[in-house]
């Protein structure tokens, strides 16, 4: 059974701009799926249509075998983490925690517990019984993520979870994500931090001004790039950067040229090229520029 | 009915001390006000029932409004809890949390100008059902404003009109249409106990006796109250019916 099948999803907002156009999706169990896109590609707007929050002008969803727009039954296996987190700030972390677990279902010794381990494994172990109006922003997300995970959903749309965590967070959550996709949970996660994609997700779709531009593994996307080597010079007045064909290669061309410019390299790096590259030779849009 | 609503906003409403405590000492004060002073006691009476009618209005409205635009409203909306559940259960225990900071208010209220326990304890039945119905108004009005301000606006507007409608700002004549309004609106029964409370006879339509007991005021407000219960009837039927509704325009506003 899939978990998402989405067919010719159609999406236009009220004030006119387009959501999504025409998007198909499938997420089979066990899959970790990463879109990204640039702010407005319609990232956010797949993952409100998949959690219910709005209904398609087009297109059709089947969300965990049931048709049509997840019902508040429905509700109770999918997980979901917004781009903003609001809480009930003058509860502690943990009330509203136990707040999400109840009201997603969950109840008993098992899931209080599954929800102190997630706490601790995110590092809120010890703000849990602290009000949430003291929480750091980071801290807000961390705590979202614990709602969103803890009543063990078979399904996980996250909007920009990497945002605002800390290298540990970071590594916890992957580690949390991989241990539920290796039980059958599916993930669908936006996201313009690219860092921890490659290892963590086992496909990725680009999107681009509300359409899915590509959909494949990150080793098949960026197979698409071909031989191309990333250069990043820096010198004393820019910071330049490069995708050559051969490599090393045209190192020495380039200082040359830079020298006769008069603006000397100071530093010089050269590496593979990553997803941001893929996606750039893809559409001709750079990603981070428009973060 | 007591779910993950019910427990979240009951801790809420006693975790803030300071806005409990003002909730409750407010009233309380203006109560004193009024019912220790040598104001008439139709006047006395309607300011007590304008406080308690505007105080349950407000009370569901505002907070509502405010859980909508800080997004926790939209977040609960992508939970299981069913939408008739969610709002339901947010109006029973506003209702309930209200009444309970009211209860002081009203005692003094029935008590300082000489109402009895019996009346008192009719009072508080009276008093939780009028702020069902007041919380029922404020869901509907929050529903229908884009702004806390709007919500403002617009609970005051709903609250006033429907407490001119119960004859709390002047008793219609008998056989009017005002006294016809007055035998379907919410908050009479709640103007009759209190003028019995302060020791005046109601004389509206809805009202069939005179005195200052519990026994006399049930019977003096037995219309009212039927009316009360029939509109409060209505709101809930209509509110459990269009909570799907009502719940998509409350998260996706303002």
């Amino acid at each position: 059974m899939r978990v998402v099948g989405a067919t010719g999803l159609t999406y236009r907002y009220g004030s006119g701009r387009l959501g999504i156009e025409d998007i198909d999706l499938e997420v089979s169990p066990g899959e970790i799926v990463a879109l990204i896109g640039p702010n407005g590609s319609g990232k956010t707007t797949l993952l409100r249509l998949l959690s219910g929050e709005l209904a398609p002008q087009s297109g059709s969803i089947v969300i965990l075998g049931t048709p049509g727009s997840a019902s508040p039954g429905l509700r109770a296996r999918i997980g979901v983490v917004h781009d903003q987190t609001p809480h009930f700030g003058l509860l502690t972390g943990r009330e509203n925690a136990r707040f999400f677990l109840a009201a997603n279902g969950a109840k008993g010794p098992e899931s209080e517990r599954e929800l102190d381990a997630l706490i601790d494994r995110m590092g809120l172990g010890d703000a849990a019984d602290v009000s949430v109006d003291a929480y750091s922003f980071g801290m807000r997300r961390k705590l979202a993520l614990v709602e969103a995970l803890a009543h063990r959903p078979e399904l996980l749309l996250l909007d920009e979870p990497f945002i605002g965590l800390d290298p540990k967070a970071l590594g916890a959550l992957s580690a949390v994500l991989s241990e539920r996709a290796a039980s059958g949970a599916a993930t669908l996660l936006a996201t313009n931090d690219l860092g921890p994609v490659a290892a963590l997700c086992s496909r990725v779709a680009f999107f681009h001004d509300g359409k899915k531009v590509a959909d494949a593994s990150p080793a098949e996307l960026l197979a698409n790039i071909g031989e191309h080597t990333i250069v990043e010079v820096r010198t004393g007045t820019r910071q330049l950067r490069f995708e050559v064909e051969r490599g090393a290669s045209e190192l020495p061309r380039i200082c040359q040229e830079l020298v006769d410019a008069g603006d000397p390299p100071e530093s010089i790096q050269v590496r593979e090229p990553g997803l941001a590259e893929v996606f750039r030779f893809l559409t001709g849009v750079d990603l981070e520029d428009r973060l | 009915m007591i779910g993950p609503i019910w427990s979240i906003e009951w801790a809420l409403a006693f975790r803030g001390r300071r806005l409990f405590a003002l909730n409750v000492l407010i009233p309380v004060a203006l109560v004193s006000l009024v019912g220790w002073s040598k104001a008439p006691a139709p006047h006395a009476a309607a300011v007590f029932a304008i406080l308690f009618v505007l105080f349950g209005t407000f009370g569901s409205a505002i907070p509502l409004l405010r859980d909508c635009e800080n997004g926790i409203l939209r977040r609960i909306a992508l939970t299981s809890i069913t939408p008739s559940a969610h709002l339901l259960q947010r109006v029973l225990v506003g209702a309930a949390v209200d009444g309970l900071q009211l209860l002081p208010a009203l005692g003094l209220a029935i008590m300082v100008r000489g109402g009895g326990v019996d009346l008192l304890v009719l009072a508080i039945a009276v008093l939780f059902l009028s702020l069902l119905v007041a919380g029922l108004v404020g869901l509907w009005v929050a529903a229908f404003a884009r702004s806390i301000a709007e919500g403002a606006l617009f609970s005051a507007l709903a609250a006033l009109l429907l407490l001119h409608a119960s004859g709390i700002f002047r008793t219609p004549l008998t056989g009017s249409w005002g006294a016809r309004v007055e035998g379907f609106s919410p908050y009479a029964a709640l103007h009759d106990v209190l003028l019995t409370g302060v020791g005046t006879a109601p004389s509206g339509p809805t009202s069939m006796l005179v005195g200052n007991s519990g026994w006399s005021a049930a019977l003096a407000s037995a219309p009212g109250a039927t009316s009360l219960l029939f509109v409060t009837a209505v709101l809930l039927a209509a509110t459990w019916r269009l909570a799907g509704p009502l719940q998509r325009r409350l998260a996706s506003s303002p």
